[in-house]
């Protein structure tokens, strides 16, 4: 890897949207964003309608990594401990000890599916296990495997006996991923993909683990020039003075996160520096779920995207 | 290619930047000179002095285009070094695996990068134009003795300082002092009169003064002075002194 030239890096990640598409036909952006997550050792949040193939988007990209991959399905009645683990009595040689045993947040590649129908508290202990990567049960701390990387999902409907992520708690990941309707081309092709009776492609592992926790550390590593982190500063200060929409803008963490995720893009377009054009595209996911809109905004129908757009139409770095 | 290295190779692309900005400058300098020595022989005032705002104008500006510019402009002729040249400059004191890889890509871009392609050619001859242009105007100014108006021999009529002279001190001093030199007006014993008048005064005033003190003042005792002295005495005595300070 330390050999590896930097422009290959884009035909190794053009190779890893190959063998996705085999299995998840369109949404590459979606993988894009999802991959910029993983660079970045930071957290995704999905926000999609029901069956637009996260579980197996997120599974395939899971397998093409060479990552472990577990599934929760957030319920009202999920409990901290169905999440991090909890002590069981193990009995052996006649004699009965507390074994911890390994909740599903061991793994390296975590879905939390409709995470706001789990209560607070249950949201909070997954929270944590996704800050701090360990996770402590009975005055005992286990650290959790690297890498480790959160995809949460909220359904946009369905709103009743949920328990929505507060801002405070969204802020803590670095993306929302809006998840789309296929286009009509791409669902013709899923819908006959899927109803041949066929399996679908066998995909190819691409990356191993310790590739991706080197990628991880190169990502940190991208330069960056000075007047693209003021020009990433001023975006998000930006949406601190913008009172003719924006109610309230977005933290300094939102610039930390823009910088990373910028940095991740260049490195998978197989680039040693950042440019312009990667923090312009990464704002829009960083930002989108940071800001809170006014009456303003909702009176003219105004989306946070529609208001980020217009925001850096007028800056410039 | 080492961090020290590299910083070297920025510093001289840099120095090669300023070298091509303080020509341009001097330029622009030469050409600031002749236009403003070609309005001073128009006013035949001291056309040397034209040396005064270019001088200013150089630092100025030199200081000005030198401070704004930075390595975009490089990057603008050249777009393979777009974002590269300055991530890698404004990252000079990083080391790691990426830092020296763009550093790399940088080095082997600049190479193929020909400092004088940053000279505007066309600007060049655009600026020599107009200082042959103002050269042929001063030659012509001078050939045909040209002028606005003298300035020169206007100021050296008008007898500046002698007007300013007689507007401050006339009805202050004699005449005569007002138009003398300084070794004159020294010896001159009207001067001398005046001093002599002053010193009388001083010296008047202050044998009224004594003459209005007590007698006993002065009356040795073998007590200190001012155990002997009444406080309305030496309320005298401190007034006394005071307007002899005051006199000297």
């Amino acid at each position: 890897m330390a050999d590896l030239p930097i422009e290959k890096l884009k035909t190794t990640f053009n190779t890893i949207h190959a063998e996705i598409e085999k299995v998840v036909i369109g949404q590459r952006p979606v993988v894009e964003q999802v991959l910029t997550g993983i660079l970045c050792q930071a957290n995704v949040l999905l926000e999609s309608y029901p069956g637009l193939g996260k579980t197996l988007l997120v599974r395939t990209l899971a397998e093409v990594m060479d990552l472990k991959f577990t599934r929760i399905q957030c319920t009202p009645d999920l409990m901290p401990s169905d999440i991090i683990g909890t002590e069981v009595i193990e009995e052996s040689s006649g004699k009965r000890h507390f074994k911890f045993q390994e909740g599903p947040v061991f793994t390296n590649i975590l879905l939390a599916d409709e995470i706001n129908r789990a209560t607070p508290k249950t949201q909070a202990a997954l929270l944590e296990a996704m800050q701090e990567k360990q996770v402590t049960v009975a005055n005992e701390t286990h650290k959790l495997d690297e890498p480790f990387f959160v995809l949460a999902t909220q359904n946009p409907i369905e709103q009743e006996g949920t328990y929505p992520l507060p801002e405070a708690q969204t802020d803590r990941f670095l993306l929302k991923v809006k998840v789309d309707y296929p286009e009509y081309n791409d669902e013709v092709s899923i819908v006959q993909q899927y109803t041949r009776g066929e399996q679908a492609g066998q995909v190819r592992k691409i990356l191993g683990k310790n590739s991706v926790i080197a990628l991880q550390r190169f990502t940190r590593q991208v330069p960056i020039a000075n007047d693209l982190i003021k020009f990433t500063v001023n975006i998000v200060t930006e949406t601190r003075k913008n009172k003719q929409y924006i109610e309230y803008g977005a933290s300094p963490r939102a610039s930390i996160g823009l910088v990373l995720a910028a940095k991740a893009r260049a490195i998978m377009n197989g680039r040693a520096h950042v440019s312009e054009e990667d923090i312009r595209v990464m704002a829009i996911p960083i930002l989108r779920h940071r800001i809170i809109l006014n009456f303003e905004a909702e009176r003219q129908g105004l989306s946070t995207d529609d208001v980020i757009v217009n925001m850096l139409k007028k800056l410039k770095a | 290619m080492s961090t020290v290295d590299f910083k070297k190779v920025i510093q001289e692309i840099e120095a090669v930047r300023n070298a091509i900005i303080l020509t341009f400058v001097l330029l622009d300098t030469a050409f600031v000179f002749l236009a403003g020595y070609a309005i001073l022989i128009l006013f035949n005032f001291y056309p040397i002095l034209a040396f005064i705002p270019a001088l200013y104008y150089f630092i100025s500006e030199a200081y000005k285009r030198i401070t704004t510019k930075t390595l975009r402009d490089i990057e603008e002729k050249y777009p393979a070094l777009r974002e590269k040249l300055r991530t890698a400059a404004d990252t000079a004191d990083q080391e790691n695996f990426m830092v020296l890889r763009l550093r790399l890509e940088v080095i082997n871009l600049v190479r193929t990068v020909a400092m004088s392609s940053l000279i505007d050619l066309k600007k060049i001859a655009i600026t020599v134009g107009k200082i042959l242009g103002i050269a042929f105007i001063i030659i012509g100014i001078s050939s045909y003795n040209i002028q606005i108006i003298d300035l020169k021999a206007a100021i050296s009529n008008a007898d500046l300082l002698g007007t300013l002279r007689d507007k401050l001190l006339r009805g202050h001093i004699p005449d005569s002092l007002l138009n003398s030199d300084v070794k004159s007006i020294n010896e001159n014993s009207a001067i001398n009169d005046l001093a002599n008048q002053q010193r009388l005064r001083k010296l008047l005033a202050q044998e009224q003064l004594e003459a209005n003190l007590p007698e006993d003042i002065f009356k040795g005792t073998d007590k200190t002075f001012e155990e002997t002295l009444s406080k309305k005495k030496r309320i005298y005595i401190r007034n006394y002194f005071s307007k002899v300070r005051y006199l000297e």
